[in-house]
């Protein structure tokens, strides 16, 4: 009797934590699909999921940290668009990798540099202020080229960023899992770490006790912008052509696999285990819709059914949470 | 005998002055509209702007002054710029409308107010005239020429990834021509994977590596625009597959993307194309026929063909990366006097 109310108690506890609850999820949607198909639970496909999902999860790790301080940025699938056609052509004109890799990049910490400034010095609201540098970067990006900038350079290196293997894994996958491990010990476990949950917890008892929140959010622009331009870098290796209408939609994928992993669109909460596994989750739904041969129109619907029954959970825990720590 | 001969010249002389004069009667009477004006959709996709250096082309020969407003997706706006180029009395207004029934309101104002107007692309409700080609037909010829390379180099057999924007109907139209035109060659021609790709390369990237994963066999790729298809391709080599064994047809032949996937030596080998540079071209010329008020089509369709490896370089040279399109060749390919579906 005794053990069983202790299993009971521990898995009342072991719930309250949003991860666990979404490790269940993707365990019973990946049961449901591989009943469904016996190809989706092949290495080839596992492969594909998850280097198909790299560019999202290196996007939102940078996401995620600015949703943590309170801030959000609508720009980045405008950014990834420009950093291609930006990357493409530098690497065209200079025949280096080296080179166009740093330009694209350079372009992604300019954008968060400005979309930081204008937040912190001009105090536009962020979710204003990056909506307006996405109309900048898409409108921008056809005053750059009006076409799609092909490959004329045809250099391996580059193709290999964002088709190659090291070993048997895929390395977009292996850049998303150094990059993954680099800030979950810098969020976890670093002082910036703790800085970026007490500004977004309370701005301004952060700022009375001595943090820098400006100059923090400043920067936490700029890497979110930096990540999701490494994410457009590996896209324009896998679409080998630096695309001007690239990235459609894809601000609200990272947005939703944030949220969908827990991160409060309020600040103050968020993990980076939650945005792997909830931008896992909608990558595999949408992949399994394919493999079935359901109508894709569907992976909009279900998506949207997933985060709202995700968010509601999540209210529910907390509440559940509360509720422990107040008794 | 010699008088007859004599009389049988002087009539030919004669009838041959009367014809010349009224040549130039004719050409002097066909009056030229000063302004054009042509409000379009999405200026800044690559067919748009091959679209207008047709119609560029045509206007400068003509020595018409062209507008060129951009709606950019936003019918409201599109209205608006309409009846703004309405109010500045052009002579004829030409519309890509950003929605076909949203559009209806600017023939009738046209109407109205006298102006008459070309609809470019898609039918509305009212119009006088639509200047377009046949999607279906378009993609029908690309299915034949896919389907002749099919039986010759891959063993016959065709499964087809298609790479469709089901939103549009003239891209439903591509796909279904496509199948048609493949299953005249080869008749157990089968698709097995119809995608949504939204005309972007990267989102046909990456429905369609799931589509291959799904399966690996397909040999026929076919994408209702150059996008699609480009970006069906780059999933096929990503996931490693054999290219020797794939056959890929694009449609539109928007941009050079194309061009040089035809002059790569890939799999890339048919191009269902759509001259947009002609559909420029031919909106002038409508516009000319409707200024004059003469009796014009309901549907004007401009030319379509199926390029190959072989054949794309007699409709378009390519220096650096302008294209320049040859007028002779892509004039002289056989018209169809409708489409055979809508």
């Amino acid at each position: 009797m005794d053990i069983a109310k202790k299993f009971e108690k521990l898995t009342r506890k072991l719930l309250l934590f949003n991860e666990i609850i979404l490790v269940l999820v993707l365990i019973l949607i990946s049961i449901i699909l591989s009943i469904g198909s016996s190809k989706f639970y092949s290495t080839t496909n596992i492969i594909n999921i998850l280097r198909d999902s790299s560019m999202v999860i290196i996007a939102g790790i940078g996401m995620t940290m600015l949703l943590i301080t309170g801030e959000v940025d609508l720009s980045i699938g405008s950014l990834i668009a420009f950093v291609g056609v930006v990357t493409m052509d530098v690497i065209n004109k200079t025949n280096s990798v080296a080179l166009g890799v740093l330009a694209g990049l350079g372009v992604g910490a300019l954008t968060g540099l400005v979309n930081g400034l204008v937040r912190i010095k001009l105090r536009v609201n962020s979710l204003i202020g990056t909506i307006a540098m996405m109309m900048i970067l898409r409108g921008g990006v056809y005053l750059y080229s009006l076409a799609a900038i092909q490959n004329y350079h045809h250099l391996d290196a580059f193709f290999q960023i964002g088709n190659g293997y090291f070993l048997f894994l895929p390395i977009p996958l292996i850049m998303m899992i150094l990059l993954y491990v680099v800030f979950l010990i810098i969020i976890g476990k670093s002082v910036m770490g703790r800085y970026l949950y007490a500004t977004g917890g309370n701005y301004t008892a952060a700022k009375i006790s001595g943090i820098n929140v400006d100059r923090l959010k400043i920067m936490t622009f700029i890497l979110n912008s930096m990540l999701a331009a490494t994410a457009g870098i590996i896209l324009v290796s896998r679409m080998n052509s630096g695309q001007p209408n690239a990235g459609t939609g894809f601000e609200l994928m990272v947005i939703a696999g944030v949220v969908l992993g827990g991160t409060s669109l309020a600040g103050g909460e968020g993990t980076l285990i939650g945005t792997l596994i909830g931008i896992l989750i909608l990558k595999m739904i949408n992949n399994g819709i394919i493999i079935l041969r359901l109508n894709q129109d569907l992976q909009i619907v279900i998506c949207g059914i997933v985060i709202i029954l995700a968010v509601y959970i999540d209210n529910k825990r907390k509440l559940a949470r509360a509720k422990i720590i107040v008794t | 005998m010699k008088k007859l001969m004599k009389v049988a010249n002087i009539v030919s002389i004669v009838l041959l002055l009367l014809a010349f004069s009224t040549t130039f009667v004719f050409a002097a009477t066909t009056k030229i509209p000063k302004r054009v004006g042509w409000v379009g959709n999405y200026m800044m996709h690559e067919w748009y702007q091959n679209v207008l250096k047709g119609m560029e082309a045509r206007a400068e020969q003509l020595g018409i002054e062209l507008e060129v407003l951009d709606a950019n997706l936003d019918m409201a706006r599109q209205v608006a710029f309409a009846e703004d180029l309405m109010a500045k009395d052009v002579d004829v207004l030409i519309i890509t409308p950003c929605q076909q029934e949203g559009a209806e309101s600017i023939v009738k104002k046209a109407k109205l107010e006298g102006i008459p107007l070309i609809i470019e692309a898609s039918e509305v409700k009212g119009m006088t005239t639509l200047v377009a080609i046949c999607d279906y037909d378009c993609g029908y010829k690309g299915g034949v020429e896919t389907g002749k390379y099919v039986k010759k180099h891959l063993g016959g057999k065709a499964r087809i990834l298609a790479v469709d924007l089901p939103m549009l109907r003239p891209c439903i139209l591509r796909v279904d021509g496509f199948y048609d035109g493949i299953r005249t060659i080869i008749p157990d021609a089968e698709i097995v994977h119809r995608v949504d790709g939204q005309g972007l390369k990267d989102l046909a990237l990456q429905v369609c590596t799931d589509a291959l994963t799904a399966d690996p066999d397909i040999n026929v790729i076919y994408g209702c625009n150059d996008d699609s298809a480009l970006g069906a391709l780059q999933a096929y080599r990503a996931a490693g597959l054999d290219e020797s064994k794939l056959v890929v047809c694009g449609t539109g032949g928007e941009g050079n993307a194309f061009i040089h996937a035809l002059m790569e030596g890939g799999p890339y080998k048919v191009e269902a194309a759509m001259f947009p540079e002609a559909v420029g071209y031919s909106c002038i010329d409508m516009a000319v026929k409707l200024y004059n008020n003469e009796e014009v089509p309901r549907h004007y369709v401009t030319p379509s063909y199926a390029l190959t490896t072989e054949n794309w370089n007699e409709f378009y040279s390519l220096e650096g990366e302008v294209r320049t399109i040859n007028w002779h060749r892509v004039n002289a390919i056989p018209g169809e006097d409708q489409c055979t579906k809508y």
